[in-house]
């Protein structure tokens, strides 16, 4: 064979083994914290700014069976007892790439204070569920915390942040919902496609690099549940400009939006302050019907 | 986070010598902006393995299979020429004008082809007589999307031993861009615009 005959069809084997994708680059999706010990330990709490204030009578600790048999783990908050009305909606808390459950307490405790149920639950590879996070299994694992929360309620507010709102839109656009839902997101990218294209400029498909189904912008148009979005105009990670206008303008109505000066990309809640809880309040009472015990 | 190429000029170095008629040479070569990379900061790997033959003596043809595109399931190629306009006389350097097109393909998705027009403008002073050279220039990529022009000026020198040949570039990638904040931490950008990276690449020429 002619050198140059060998140097094609050394180029030929080559693209034949790209349909074998040795390799993608979903890891860098995913930032878990594989935990040993017990969840909600103060000195692992302290590390997020953050002191457990609900008391462990209300506190269920859940674990469930998720895709390839991997067994993942949540928390299920009972509503404050003082609210009659709220404590009737459960919010299912989708949480971001980073850490585990521990770093996203605070955010339940939020949520918790304005009276509402929260079920918070980690991904597979996330804290001390088994597995490791992907694409399919992230949305495995939501699914198995629906089955959950349908368990207990009809009455379900999909919330997502960063990372997570890739799964709660993923239950809301193509997983069968209760008639009485609404979907909250926080900080949320636009789809790996538009992180792959802030990254590099260049106008690649997101599954050139991932395997990952993470398209927020796609799956919104499917949505005809009432959606609050807020994002914060300083994000220097996920940056507004780039992402939040085309969820929100995919999204169809009624849809509400809260874009937050000076918030970057995790402290929209604390920037916001007491207008967080009006704003997550109203959103939910305007939309949601809740029976009178 | 997500780690990728930044625009223009991706994975190659410039075609800074003609080849001569007949001949034939291959390359590889690796460039990107510098960035965490599994935790240390360096240009990110973007490999290009690359063949030439020499049309004429001042025309060079190219085609070019991206590695790195290999390694993540896709396809991705370039083909092109090189055209040498003149050569260095005194103070004037050598000028030469490459003209090549990217084309990308993931899995068995149509939908996902991509083509990118890139062109590239460069000088070279030839240095110890025409053995190595110092040379520099800039990529110029075209796409239907916002960025529509992605830019990436380039010095490199050229050291040839034998066969063997040996590149070195410093670039800066897409300096017309706001690269302050971007899903990847860039770690030289300039006036928070682009981002610095490095390219190599050894060839072999027969």
């Amino acid at each position: 064979m002619k050198p140059k005959i060998k140097i094609f069809a050394f180029f030929a084997v080559l693209a034949v083994l790209a349909c074998q994708r040795p390799y993608s680059l979903d890891d860098f999706l995913f930032e878990p914290v594989k935990l040993e010990g017990d969840y909600l330990k103060a000195e692992d709490l302290a590390e997020w700014d953050c002191v457990d204030s609900i008391p462990d009578s209300l506190k269920e600790a859940v674990t469930l069976a998720s895709s390839g048999g991997n067994m993942i783990y949540g928390f299920y908050v009972s509503g404050n007892p003082d609210s009659l009305i709220n404590r009737r909606v459960t919010i299912l808390y989708c949480h971001g790439n980073s850490t585990n459950i521990n770093r996203y307490w605070k955010r339940v405790q939020y949520l918790w204070r304005m009276g509402y149920n929260v079920f918070i639950f980690d991904y597979q590879g996330y804290g001390k569920s088994e597995g490791s996070p992907s694409g399919e299994a992230l949305y495995a694992d939501g699914e198995a915390a629906l089955a959950y929360v349908k368990g207990k309620t009809d009455t379900i507010v999909y919330y997502g942040w960063s990372l997570g709102s890739y799964i709660a839109t993923h239950l809301a656009a193509d997983i069968l919902h209760p008639p009485a839902l609404a979907l909250i997101l926080e900080s949320a990218p636009a789809s790996v496609e538009a992180l792959l294209r802030d990254a590099g400029l260049v106008d690649l498909p997101g599954d050139y690099v991932a395997q990952a189904d993470f398209d927020n912008v796609k799956r919104i148009g499917k949505i005809d549940c009432p959606l609050f979005m807020m994002h914060g105009l300083a994000d220097d990670f996920v940056v507004y400009k780039r992402h939040a206008p085309y969820i929100w303008n995919a999204a169809q109505e009624p849809k509400h939006c809260l874009w937050v000066d000076g918030a970057v990309h995790d402290d929209v809640p604390e920037v916001l302050g007491a207008e967080y809880n009006q704003a997550v309040i109203k959103f939910i009472n305007d939309h949601i019907f809740i029976a009178a015990p | 986070m997500i780690i990728i190429f930044l625009g223009s000029g991706c994975g190659t170095i410039a075609s800074v010598r003609p080849i001569g008629k007949g001949n034939s040479s291959l390359s590889l070569s690796s460039a990107g902006p510098v960035a965490p990379v599994f935790g240390i900061d360096m240009p990110i790997p973007y490999a290009v393995l690359r063949y030439r033959h020499g049309l004429n003596d001042n025309t060079d043809f190219h085609c070019g299979l991206h590695a790195t595109m290999l390694y993540l399931g896709n396809i991705g190629i370039d083909v092109g020429l090189t055209k040498h306009l003149f050569r260095q006389s005194g103070w004037r350097p050598a000028l030469a004008f490459e003209a090549s097109i990217y084309a990308f393909y993931h899995l068995n998705e149509v939908s996902s082809i991509r083509a990118f027009p890139e062109a590239a403008v460069f000088a070279r002073y030839d240095l110890l007589g025409d053995r190595h050279a110092i040379y520099f220039g800039s990529h110029v990529l075209a796409q239907y999307t916002n960025p529509y022009i992605i830019i990436a000026p380039f010095l490199g020198f050229d050291f040839n031993i034998g066969h063997f040949g040996l590149n070195l570039e410093g670039k800066w990638y897409a300096p017309t861009e706001d690269t302050k904040y971007r899903v990847v931490d860039y770690k030289i950008k300039p006036f928070n615009q682009g981002a610095v990276g490095f390219a190599w690449g050894v060839s072999y020429q027969f």
